[in-house]
This record gives C-alpha cells, sequence and structure tokens, in this order.
C-alpha cells in the first residue's frame, strides 16, 4: 500500500526497507518450527509412600483390602485375614463389592520384578469401581 | 524490494506482486510457534505405554523421564541411571517448584525401578502429587 502512494503523488518521501525485517521474522520462524516438539502427555498420578525412613507406614487400620501383584503377573487379594489368587479379571468385582459398602484407600503391593503395565491395569480397574486413594508399596518377594 | 525498485526507474507496466498478505501470515505463523513452543527436553527413547481408561491430561511443561523395557533410565536423550536423576531433576525443580515430573515407562518396566525412581524425585524434592505416569489414553 505504501509503495502504492509512493508510486502516485512521486513524492521525494523515502520508503523503509522492510526486506530485512522480513528476513529476520523468516529466521525466527524456522527456528521456533525446528524446535517446537508437542509434547501431549496423558498419564496418572501416583501414589507410594514417602522414602524418608522415619515416616509412618499407610494407616493400616483404614486400609482394609490390600493386593498384592507377582512377580509372575498373578494377583492376590488379602481381606482381613483372607488371601486369595484372584487374577487381574477379578479385581474389579471385589473392589466393587467392597466400594459399595464404604470407599477406603486401597493399598497395592508389588513386587520387585513385577511390570508397570500390570500395576496400572490394577489402579485403573481400581479407579473404575469407584475406589480412591490408591498407594502402591514395593514389598519383598 | 529491488523489484519495487526497479518498477519505479524503469517506469513499465510490470505489476507489483503484493507481499502484505504473505507477511501477514508469516506473522501469524510466527506467533502460532512462539506461543506453542515449550522447551521440554525428550527422554530420546521410545517405549509402549501402559493403557489406561483413567489417564487424565498432564501439564505441557514438564521434567520427561524415560524408562526403557530393561529398565534403563533416561533423561535429555541420554541414560543417566537411577543414581543419576536425582541432581538432573533437582536442578530444574530449582528453576520452577511447579515443574511436574512424566515418567514415560514401558509396559514391560520393573515397579522396583519405577518405585525407586519415584523416590529418587521425591528426595530431589518434588512434591508428592506432582509425579506422574504417561500412560496411553483408552476410551470407553
Amino acid at each position: 500500500m505504501r509503495n502504492r502512494k509512493h508510486f502516485n503523488e512521486n513524492d521525494e518521501m523515502t520508503d523503509i526497507n522492510i526486506s530485512p525485517l522480513i528476513d529476520m521474522v523468516f529466521i525466527l520462524l524456522i527456528f521456533f518450527i525446528v524446535t517446537t516438539v508437542f509434547v501431549e502427555e496423558e498419564g496418572m498420578a501416583t501414589n507410594t509412600p514417602d522414602p524418608s525412613p522415619q515416616t509412618d507406614p499407610p494407616d493400616e487400620d483404614k486400609v482394609r483390602l490390600t493386593l498384592l501383584i507377582k512377580s509372575n503377573g498373578e494377583v492376590f487379594s488379602k481381606l482381613g485375614n483372607v488371601q486369595k489368587n484372584i487374577g487381574l479379571g477379578g479385581v474389579r468385582a471385589l473392589v466393587q463389592q467392597e466400594m459399595q459398602r464404604e470407599v477406603y484407600p486401597i493399598l497395592v503391593n508389588v513386587e520387585k520384578d513385577s511390570r508397570i503395565g500390570t500395576y496400572v491395569t490394577v489402579h485403573d480397574t481400581c479407579m473404575l469401581a469407584g475406589a480412591e486413594g490408591i498407594t502402591m508399596k514395593v514389598v519383598q518377594e | 524490494m529491488g523489484k519495487n525498485k526497479k518498477a519505479l526507474s524503469a517506469s513499465d507496466d510490470v505489476e507489483d506482486i503484493n507481499i502484505s498478505p504473505l507477511i501477514d501470515m508469516v506473522f501469524i505463523l510466527l506467533i502460532f510457534f512462539i506461543v506453542t513452543t515449550v522447551f521440554v527436553e525428550e527422554p530420546g527413547v521410545d517405549v509402549i505405554k501402559p493403557v489406561a481408561y483413567n489417564a487424565k491430561d498432564l501439564p505441557k511443561n514438564c521434567i520427561l523421564i524415560g524408562v526403557t523395557e530393561s529398565d534403563n533410565v533416561f533423561y535429555g536423550g541420554e541414560e543417566v541411571g537411577l543414581n543419576g536423576i536425582r541432581v538432573k531433576v533437582r536442578r530444574m525443580i530449582k528453576e520452577n517448584r511447579d515443574y511436574p515430573v512424566i515418567i514415560q515407562a514401558d509396559v514391560g518396566a520393573t515397579n522396583g525401578t519405577i518405585a525407586r525412581l519415584i523416590d529418587e524425585c521425591k528426595l530431589a524434592e518434588v512434591p508428592a502429587g506432582n509425579i506422574h505416569v504417561s500412560m496411553e489414553k483408552l476410551n470407553n
């Protein structure tokens, strides 16, 4: 637009040279295109007991249901003093039945060599069954 | 610009190409990229993420730590190991206390490693609620 005006009036007004500006803008644009990473992460917060030794273990009285993930992927439940091999498929029904009476935190014990994939499935299933406050704790085999 | 000058002096009928829409567009692109850029160091490892229905969107500005199937811990494109991660995380946390930590763990990584990694992050003074495990969201 500026150019055209300059053209028509034929005056002495000098045009500002904007090509360095455009060059710079292009360089900036290329820099930002190259450095952009689109981080799109989804996930869950994980609860673990505090690592410092002086803190108390989680309140065992409030935790009535304990799940145990063995290193071979088996899932055991411990309700009161009864221990049962329920497998991954049995988690949802058990947790749902427990949560219908009262919602309380669940402790998931995991053996050192069990897989994170199994734990995530158990955690997810517990949440789908309505549990809140699921804590992961590593136990010795 | 060179074109303009030529048109002026030669006084011929060459039509000037109007470049202002191009420049407008470039500015818009530039602003888009400036706004969306986050400077996050990627772990640089490919992992198969665990899947979950309850996965939530996590913040974009974060510390990413990768854990491979064979329990190697990666940060910023290099293997740092469980023992080296605390220094790295602490340095980032010093800059901004609200930086969340996102662990990109392979489904096959062991819980022992993940738990130790979380402990290391906690010892690096990351608030407990700011440590997340990355997942693939399933839709029911």
